[in-house]
């Protein structure tokens, strides 16, 4: 692709971006003569992909991302207080919740990488911290014009970049010391590398500051609107006249560029890429959510309407007029009766909503599917139908309501049953892939089963103990009955310790987090194999409160074998996490074991949550009581949770006390660390 | 005098525990103040302390005491529990949870409305003078199963909860224990407030007050503030080469 030269007019920035895409523009139909149908055009057509860049096989390259994400995601969480997950994306940009950061930096490797990838991402970190991103309006404002777009990125970042540096001078320094690297300064439009030279006189003082050197001095009149951003933004003394001030001195900037033909100023290799489209995205997600809950499964509001029109309206919501008799109840006895007696058809049969209704009813009686869960498919749970022949089947657990202070009886049924199983050499993968990590956690756990040492005053004895001697021979003389207890064994076995470890197989795992939890557990299997204590694995996920499902991958009584290899090789997700009937269940499959010590290990990635309203407090609580449940039951739980949110420490700490949960907002290291977190447990 | 900056209520409360007779529990994580507090409180209260540092081979016989022999003939020795019983001592017991099950038994009828101290080997049953107050302290932080309080021994306690004190607290603290001035003392609190961030993310617990007063002291002899931060702050928190390269960058960028 032939360089760009200055000035590069919007019509071309976009013929490159599109060029980077593998599109032809004239395939786009769009008037080259128009800047803003062009601009339309484009932005239509690619908002919505990442223009990621994947490293190509032999690639010259700096520092990989992999060899510091770890200490450096540490090091984030330290100075900005967050937890922010880091991925892999060029150019560097944020989506509110994760930092991407370019794979690889550019070539040569060289010592300051390292802190160029720090500067990177402390920048997208305070894009966030310092609010300029906070503000729906101001993502919508800068959604749809790239040039705005691209003055308020570099005014954004001028002003992130002081905030850092007057919170640390560590960071000043680093930020100064980014300036001078000629790799920060690679000037990009997207990805399009763009020359320094010749660039228009109306960009330079855009840079000067988050970059040195003499070439962003500019006096000329051309550059007066950018000189007068800079400086309104370096005026900035309160967070609250950020957002004003950037978006005001932004669109400035966006005039006069439009008046002199120009198209978005490009941005240093370092400051990355605002990315508002993946935040509205995100949000617009999260609030389509939100608003289908508090609408309810769409077959409950056809049923609504059907009994509207059947003449019920007059008195139903679900506060319960009518007597009491609510939209809840009222569906329920409605839907009982005439499902438990076809020749009884009554007003609402009739209608067609709930005719669809009830075949949708008919077939999961007879083909429950375990995939992945529809508001369609739990429709019957928020009616409290009397559940399908198979669900009966489990174990009833009662849970708590916060709100009422009381439990509701029987509220959750939790079906134990054996995991599906998949191909035996799924196992025998992983375990070829994960030798060495294997062969650590063995020794490790070896270690742990050999644990040596004296114990003083047994009945018996391989040497005899001193202390105890003199006691018994001071009672002797006291006149007293001498203690027998004089000698000392050396022990070579710990007690042993029952062990439960619970994944979550939840429809959120999909993907990345449950191979690695499948990992993760063929590695912690390996290693308690070789301590040869109790130990059951099990998944859990759900389809409603009525399926909830526990799936054996290995019971505590069963022998590793074929039929565990391929239930462990084949861990599937879907559905919902209702975890305090499933704390329950695994307490009381603890509680059954003879040992004294018993440890539940749960691995989730997520708040409790499920499609009932099982959410939010209820959630929260409810799971906290099941643990509290737990322990009195001599059950130690600990959590591992992948949750990256920013929140998880306050719920987990609120389920499972403080110091029992680590949070891996990286999901690569988790099998690794599974393992040292039960050895933690057990030593 | 010992030194010790109240936080909150705890000498309100500790001082009414004690003039009800009632046991107190201290938790907290590790080097926040708990066994400073206390020797502040006895001094408070001009009570003798007898101080017992818990450790898994640590007995009941170890803590009551034990008949030996001396010049051909038995006598009985009085263990640090006992004696404290005798004195009207306040007894603290320092991480009681490391301690032998049979220690908790042991404190189990001292720690109620009984107040006694059974000792079976000399056939007495010592009752605790007013004066006598049995303390003891945990880290609920310790993950292993095996290091937790029981509730039958946890429900017979007043428990008083330490947390790191507020930034400008603990700068008072580090500035005066280690005889620092106030700059050097807020950057090294800054520090240790980031580090606690990663807690349960990749470090048990983060930089303890002890620590960051470690630091001051080592930096006011005269060592170089980055030398002493990696010797107190850095290689005491963990061994992972990802998280101390987390933490030596945590000190390029609080510092300069």
């Amino acid at each position: 692709m032939p360089a760009p030269t200055w000035p590069p007019d919007p019509k071309e920035a976009f013929k490159l971006t599109a060029r980077e895409y593998g599109v032809d523009p004239a395939d786009l139909g769009m008037d080259p003569d128009d800047d803003q149908q062009a601009e339309q055009a484009i932005l239509a057509a690619f908002l919505f992909k990442n223009p990621g860049r994947q490293l190509t096989t032999g690639e010259k390259v700096g520092l990989g991302l992999d060899e510091t994400r770890r200490s450096m995601a540490a090091w984030l969480a330290m100075v900005t207080g967050r937890r922010f997950p880091i991925a892999p994306s060029d150019p560097a940009a944020t989506d509110g919740n994760v930092i991407f950061l370019p794979q690889a930096l550019p070539p040569p490797l060289e010592h300051t990488d390292s802190l160029l990838f720090r500067a990177m991402a402390l920048l997208q970190a305070g894009f966030l911290q310092h609010g300029v991103l906070n503000s729906q309006a101001v993502l919508r404002s800068i959604y749809d014009d790239w040039v705005l777009r691209s003055c308020f990125h570099l005014l954004a970042a001028r002003y992130v970049v002081g905030r850092w540096s007057a919170a640390y001078p560590g960071i000043a320094r680093d930020f100064r010391a980014t300036a001078i690297l000629d790799k920060a300064a690679i000037m990009r439009v997207n990805l399009t590398v763009v020359p320094t030279q010749g660039m228009p006189a109306a960009f330079k003082p855009l840079y000067k500051g988050l970059l040195a050197g003499e070439n962003w001095r500019e006096a000329g009149p051309e550059a007066a609107a950018a000189q007068r951003a800079v400086a309104a933004v370096d005026a900035i003394t309160r967070q609250q006249a950020a957002i004003p001030v950037i978006l005001g001195q932004a669109r400035r900037l966006r005039e006069a560029y439009r008046r002199m033909h120009l198209g978005p100023p490009p941005a240093p290799y370092f400051t990355g890429i605002l990315r508002p489209e993946w935040m509205l995205a995100l949000r617009a997600h999260d609030q389509a959510a939100e608003d289908a809950w508090k609408q309810g499964p769409t077959p409950l509001r056809q049923l609504r309407a059907a009994v509207a029109t059947q003449g019920h309206s007059g008195g139903l919501s679900r506060k319960g007029p009518r007597g009491g008799l609510g939209l809840r109840q009222f569906i329920k006895k409605k839907v009982r009766r005439t499902l438990q007696g076809p020749g009884e058809p009554g007003e609402l049969a009739r209608s067609p909503a709930y005719g669809e209704l009830r075949d949708q009813y008919r077939s999961r009686q007879h083909s429950p599917s375990p995939g992945s869960w529809t508001p369609e498919a739990s429709w019957q749970e928020l009616v409290d139908i009397p559940p399908a022949a198979g669900h009966e089947d489990g174990v009833p657990y009662d849970e708590w309501d916060p709100s009422s202070g009381t439990y509701r009886l029987a509220a959750c049924r939790v079906l134990d049953r054996p995991a599906q199983a998949g191909p035996a050499d799924s196992y025998h993968r992983l375990v070829q892939a994960n030798r060495g990590p294997i062969t650590q956690v063995r020794r490790a756990f070896q270690a742990l089963r050999q644990e040596e040492r004296w114990l003083h005053g047994r009945p018996e004895g391989s040497d005899i103990d001193i202390d105890r001697v003199i006691a018994s021979f001071c009672d002797v003389h006291s006149g007293m009955e001498p203690d027998r207890n004089i000698y000392m064994s050396f022990q070579r076995e710990r007690e042993q310790v029952a062990i439960l470890v619970m994944v979550d197989l939840s429809g959120s795992t999909v993907g990345r987090v449950i191979h690695l939890e499948q990992e993760a557990l063929v590695i912690l299997a390996e290693g308690l194999r070789t301590l040869g204590f109790p130990h059951a694995f099990y998944g859990f996920h759900n389809h409603g409160p009525r399926a909830c499902q526990m799936e054996r991958i290995k019971g505590f009584d069963e022998q590793y074998g074929e039929p565990v290899f391929k239930r462990m090789g084949n861990l599937q997700p879907g559905g919902a996490t209702r975890l305090g009937a499933f704390i329950r269940h695994g307490a009381h499959l603890l509680s059954q074991q003879p040992q004294s010590r018993r440890i539940m290990l749960v691995l989730s990635d997520g708040r409790p949550e499920d499609r009932d309203g099982y959410r939010g407090r209820q959630g929260i609580e409810d799971s906290a009581m099941a643990v509290h449940e737990a322990q009195r039951l001599g059950v130690h739980i600990h959590c591992t949770s992948l949750d990256p949110s920013t929140g998880a420490p306050e719920y987990l700490g609120r389920i499972f006390g403080r110091g029992r949960f680590l949070v891996l907002p990286d999901v690569d290291p988790l099998p690794r660390k599974l393992p040292q977190v039960l050895r933690g447990l057990i030593r | 005098m010992v030194y010790y900056r109240p936080i909150g209520q705890e000498t309100a409360l500790f001082e009414t525990a004690a003039s009800h007779k009632l046991p107190v529990l201290l938790k907290g994580p590790t080097g926040c103040g708990k066994t400073r507090f206390v020797r502040f409180m006895a001094q408070r209260l001009n009570r003798p302390l007898i101080t017992v540092a818990c450790q898994e081979d640590l007995s009941a016989a170890d803590i009551t005491g034990r008949f030996v022999l001396e010049k051909g003939s038995t006598i009985w020795r009085d263990g640090p529990l006992t004696r404290a019983v005798r004195q009207g001592a306040i007894c603290y017991l320092d991480e009681v949870v490391e301690a032998r099950a049979d220690v908790l038994t042991v404190l189990h009828p001292l720690s109620d409305d009984r107040r006694i101290l059974p000792l079976e080997r000399l056939g007495e049953e010592l009752t605790c003078p007013d004066d006598f107050l049995l303390v003891i302290s945990y880290n609920p932080g310790y993950q292993s199963v095996v290091r937790e309080l029981k509730e039958s021994t946890r429900q017979r306690f007043v428990s008083i909860s330490f947390h790191y004190p507020p930034p400008e607290v603990e700068a008072e603290i580090v500035a005066r224990e280690a005889g620092c001035d106030a700059d050097l003392a807020k950057t090294l609190v800054e520090l240790g407030h980031a580090t606690r961030r990663l807690r349960s993310h990749g470090l048990r617990e983060g930089a303890s007050t002890r620590l960051l007063i470690y630091a001051a002291t080592l930096t006011v002899s005269g060592l170089p503030l980055k030398t002493a931060c990696q010797a107190t702050i850095v290689d005491s928190l963990t061994d992972d080469s990802d998280i101390l390269q987390a933490l030596r960058d945590l000190i390029h960028s609080v510092m300069g």
